[in-house]
């Protein structure tokens, strides 16, 4: 027991240590000049981290298909914007205090959220409850248009800007920490048996309705707290900010890591954050290469994946298959498109930064067709990974 | 001997069908007990009803002398009733081991919070359950393939899992839905003797359905036969076998 | 009393538009159990391809009854096209894959499509293919009622294309496929039903009736063509599929005009800026309370 507790407090203290250190480091060095789009950067994948990482409690742990994340998001936001400069300031609160009032209360606004969305759930199920959650994502953005003391439709500014990094990466190992803990415990494998086969799970006595709920409580509480930590981070907050795009860029993030993989979801999370990022970097492209990597992209992946079945490669070999035909299709795309440009079709020009959203949905659905399961399947990182012998993740 | 479940007139009628028609019979504890009858007689959906998937249209279910309608079928797993299914429902993705520790999952008795802490009980209760559903597995002979996807596992392996499952639930009564379906007659042979074995070393009241008539025959102490829905016949298999209203319908299907 | 009429006409108009794009999502619901997402952006491109019709053939300049069925019939095409694509390029290799993964496929195909859009299509400033045909904006007075004649258009070819619609479905051999899949598709695939036909066939159709929309709310309802043109609209027309019983084809034409109306009366009742929510709220409420939707029969899951 002692030992126990030995652990999980120098544990607990690492962690804070390290995401202290780390933050006031990023903070204090990258906070002017051109470092401060990489400290931006940051800033975003731990914000769409704990985003995908607690959707993916409900969606790939618990299986409920919800497409309205970004309605929790915003609760947390708008919660946070309204009683910081209302209530918590007047308070006297400010700094760190200041943050996690604000942190928690919309955690807690956003949960309540949650609840209700989570309701549908026991009544439906797949395409239908996506279709709903998507509506109660819509509901509550078109509320906030319409409500002046929300700010309406130009949203609230001047939030005191009081997130610091090192709060973010803590608030990130939590939900990583919650969610993982979740999954090994008892109560965990209720939740995974809801999302194999929910009649099954209820004949085994699990109240699966008590669990989606909470699933979709506890989801759209750390939903919340990054709501409110983006808030207190960008300091202007209004309703163009929470789109239906972020609900599907999270679904996406959750879908290219592995639907019910922790370590998934935060991966892709930074992954296509940093791909939107460095494309805004790359400027302007051009419409030939563009056009022409395009084409050869699409019948590339036909081809590899016709490769692929055909024979049945070790996962190293798929790799391969996989990468030089995107290579093949980048570089030859790139020589033969710039050859074209002499056409005037061919020689328009786009914002890369435009073709993010592109690349996100060809992603989405490319990943669906080759590998449905995602990067990491259903599996965690684990050190094991690098062990001679592998044993089973579970005890 | 005390009576563990009781049906009474139960009746269910889906639009204009009567599925099932005042169904009457009751199961002593300890027994081993079958229901069988053709294709569509209604087995399933009497099942469905124990364990309040349906409701009945009318009529009544007692199981221990409680009456178990309006109740969810969680809860009536809680009180001890558990089952397995006619179309194989593993949960798929998870490890064998897995499947058998949900199954255990009514024991629990950490909350959600200490679960989402990761708190030292709920460690502990983790690691009792693995014991527990490592113990399970090893009876119903598949702890060497404990740490497999229930899905990757051999067809009768799957089926015998779904047992393992389902008496993790530690139940008073065990329901099992056609558990030699799509079996060859060697497995079929080996599950009706771990059958056998649970009523007689574990005193499992089991109650068995089985389209099979010749299945249940060798291993159960009384039968009820359906037919459209109504109880045709019941008593020991000799008398059942004998029975022409029984013979009328089986063979009335081969037909 | 006038306005409320008028208010009544404007509902039934909308309701029109929603009514012929709701076929496009119950049609293909029946037969393939998938919530098409990009069917509203299937809507979109053709409103954008009646613009570019309208401009080829000189229509704003040089107005003609022919040139308008010329748009009808092009944006039609060019909507079957593309659904006939988006079904074999998408869907189809997920045919046997878990619906969830054909979901978000769909929401892939959807973004795509509108941001694909953002990059090719003219959208600054936002163009209306209306005021480039005004000529066909005449209207005529009965009694203090004004109707527009282009606006009466759209009444009269949706119809015309339900009665179609029906005709295909009842009456001709690719309908009795489509019933048969849409009652069981895999018995329908062993019972000699090309069943691939039958799905390219069912988005063909699908996807011309809402061409046929976005070519009438673009040209007699003049709304400024922009990428997410599709996006309310769809969402107003799942609805509307959902409210009738997705699945089900009467259903479908009877939620649309439901949609439209509720839609005007509370624009009418000034909460306009409440109309988008009115759908979202429908949409909530039939899934919870009648998720068969009005017309459509509710099925239990079988153990």
């Amino acid at each position: 027991m002692a030992r126990f507790w030995a652990t999980r407090l120098t544990s607990i203290a690492i962690v804070i240590l390290l995401a202290f250190v780390i933050g006031q480091y990023v903070d204090a060095t990258m906070a002017s000049g051109p470092a401060n789009i990489v400290r931006r950067i940051i800033y975003l994948c731990s914000l769409y981290g704990i985003l995908s990482v607690s959707l993916n409690l409900i969606n790939g742990i618990t299986g409920q298909f919800s497409i309205g994340h970004a309605a929790f998001y915003q609760i947390g936001a708008y919660t946070a914007g309204f009683l910081s400069r209302g209530v918590f300031t007047h308070w006297g609160l400010q700094g760190p205090l200041l943050l996690l009032a604000s942190t928690v209360t919309g955690a807690l606004m956003a949960a309540v959220g949650g609840w209700i969305v989570g309701m549908p759930s026991l009544r439906l199920k797949g395409d239908y409850l996506a279709i709903a959650t998507l509506g109660f994502g819509e509901i509550v953005r078109i509320f906030a248009i319409n409500q002046d003391w929300l700010g309406g439709a130009y949203g609230m500014s001047g939030i005191p800007a009081v997130t610091k990094l090192s709060y973010l990466l803590m608030l990130v190992a939590l939900t990583i920490a919650i969610c993982r803990n979740l999954l090994l415990s008892v109560h965990g494998k209720a939740f995974l048996s809801i999302r194999e086969d929910e009649m099954a799970a209820d004949a085994m006595g699990v109240n699966t309705a008590r669990y989606k709920i909470w699933a979709f409580v506890i989801g759209a509480g750390m939903a919340g707290a990054a709501g409110a930590m983006y808030a207190h981070f960008e300091t202007y907050i209004g309703p163009t900010s929470f789109f239906m795009d972020v609900s599907f860029i999270v679904l996406a993030m959750v879908v290219v890591g592995g639907t019910g993989s922790i370590t998934g979801s935060l991966v892709s999370a930074v992954l296509l954050i940093v791909l939107q990022e460095k494309l805004r970097d790359l400027g302007s492209i051009t419409a030939g290469p563009l056009y022409l990597v395009a084409l050869l992209l699409f019948i590339g992946a036909y081809v590899a994946a016709g490769l692929c079945r055909r024979f049945r490669p070790k996962p190293l070999g798929a790799t391969g298959i996989w990468g030089g035909t995107i290579l093949f299709a980048l570089v030859a795309g790139n020589l033969i498109g710039q050859r074209l440009e002499v056409i005037s079709t061919f020689s328009q020009t786009f914002e890369a930064y435009q073709l993010r959203m592109v690349i996100f949905s060809i992603t989405l659905i490319v990943i669906m067709i080759v590998r449905p399961q995602g990067m990491f399947g259903h599996h965690e990182f684990s050190w094991q990974l690098f062990a001679r012998k592998r044993r089973p993740a579970l005890p | 001997m005390s009576d563990l479940l009781q049906l009474t007139d139960t009746t269910i009628r889906f639009g204009g069908l009567t599925a099932v028609d005042r169904l009457n019979f009751t199961i002593p504890s300890g027994t081993l007990f079958g229901l069988i009858g053709p294709n569509g007689a209604g087995k399933t959906t009497a099942f469905n009803m124990i364990t309040g998937v349906y409701q009945p249209t009318s009529g009544d279910i007692e199981f221990k002398g409680r009456s178990v309608l309006g109740r969810k079928p969680f809860q009536i797993a809680g009180l001890g009733i558990a089952r397995t299914f006619q179309n194989i429902r593993l949960f798929g993705a998870l490890s064998a081991l897995e499947n058998v520790i949900v199954g255990g999952f009514l024991r629990h008795k950490t909350t959600l919070a200490s679960a989402l802490l990761y708190l030292p009980s709920a460690k502990r209760e983790l690691a009792t359950f693995v014991k527990t559903a490592m113990d399970i597995l090893d009876t119903m002979n598949l702890a060497d393939q404990a740490h497999t996807r229930a899905q990757d596992l051999p067809y009768g392996r799957q089926r015998r899992l779904e047992i393992a499952r389902a008496l993790a639930t530690n139940p008073e009564l065990l329901l099992l839905d056609e558990p030699a379906a799509g079996m060859n007659p060697a497995e079929t042979e080996d599950l009706m003797a771990l059958i056998r074995r649970l009523r007689d070393e574990f005193h499992q009241t089991i109650l068995l359905i089985e389209h099979d008539m010749r299945v249940v025959m060798g291993i159960c102490e009384s039968i009820v036969v359906l037919d459209h829905g109504a109880k045709i016949a019941e008593g020991p298999p000799e008398q059942i076998r004998n029975d022409p209203r029984v013979i009328e319908a089986y063979l009335g299907e081969s037909h | 009393m006038s306005y409320y009429i008028q208010q009544l006409i404007v509902g039934l108009q909308v309701g029109a538009i929603y009514a012929l794009l709701a076929l496009g999502y119950t049609m293909v619901y029946g037969v393939l159990r998938l919530i098409n997402f990009a069917h509203g952006e299937v809507y979109m491109v053709g409103a954008f391809f009646t613009l570019f019709i309208s401009r080829w053939i000189h229509a704003p300049e040089d107005p003609a009854l022919w040139k308008l069925f010329t748009m009808l019939f092009g944006a039609m095409m060019v909507c079957a096209i593309l659904g006939a694509t988006i079904e074999q390029v998408a869907y189809r290799p997920l045919r046997k894959s878990p619906r969830i993964a054909s979901l978000i496929t769909a929401i892939g195909v959807s973004l795509l499509l509108q941001n694909l859009a953002i990059l090719v299509f003219p959208i600054n400033p936002p163009p209306a293919v209306a005021t480039e045909v005004i000529p066909f904006q005449r209207s005529i007075q009965v009694g203090d009622i004004t109707l527009d004649i282009g606006k009466m258009a759209i009444f009269a070819v949706a119809i015309g294309m339900m009665i179609l619609l029906w005709w295909i479905v009842m009456k001709t051999k690719m309908g009795r496929g489509m019933r048969a899949a849409s009652h069981d598709f895999d018995a329908a695939a062993l019972m000699g039903v090309d069943v691939n036909k039958v799905v390219r066939f069912t988005f063909i159709v699908g996807s011309a009736l809402a061409g046929a929309a976005a070519m009438l709310n673009s040209t007699f309802l003049g709304t400024p063509l922009r990428v997410d043109y599709g996006l309310l609209p769809g969402v107003k027309a799942f609805t509307a599929a959902v409210l009738g019983g997705i699945g089900n084809i009467p259903g479908a034409a009877l939620g649309g005009m439901l949609m439209g109306l509720a839609e005007t009366s509370v624009s009418a009742a000034h909460l306009s800026s409440y109309r988008d929510a009115v759908a979202f709220i429908i949409l909530v409420l039939v899934l919870l309370l009648r998720p068969s939707g009005l017309l459509g029969s509710s099925k239990v899951e079988k153990v």
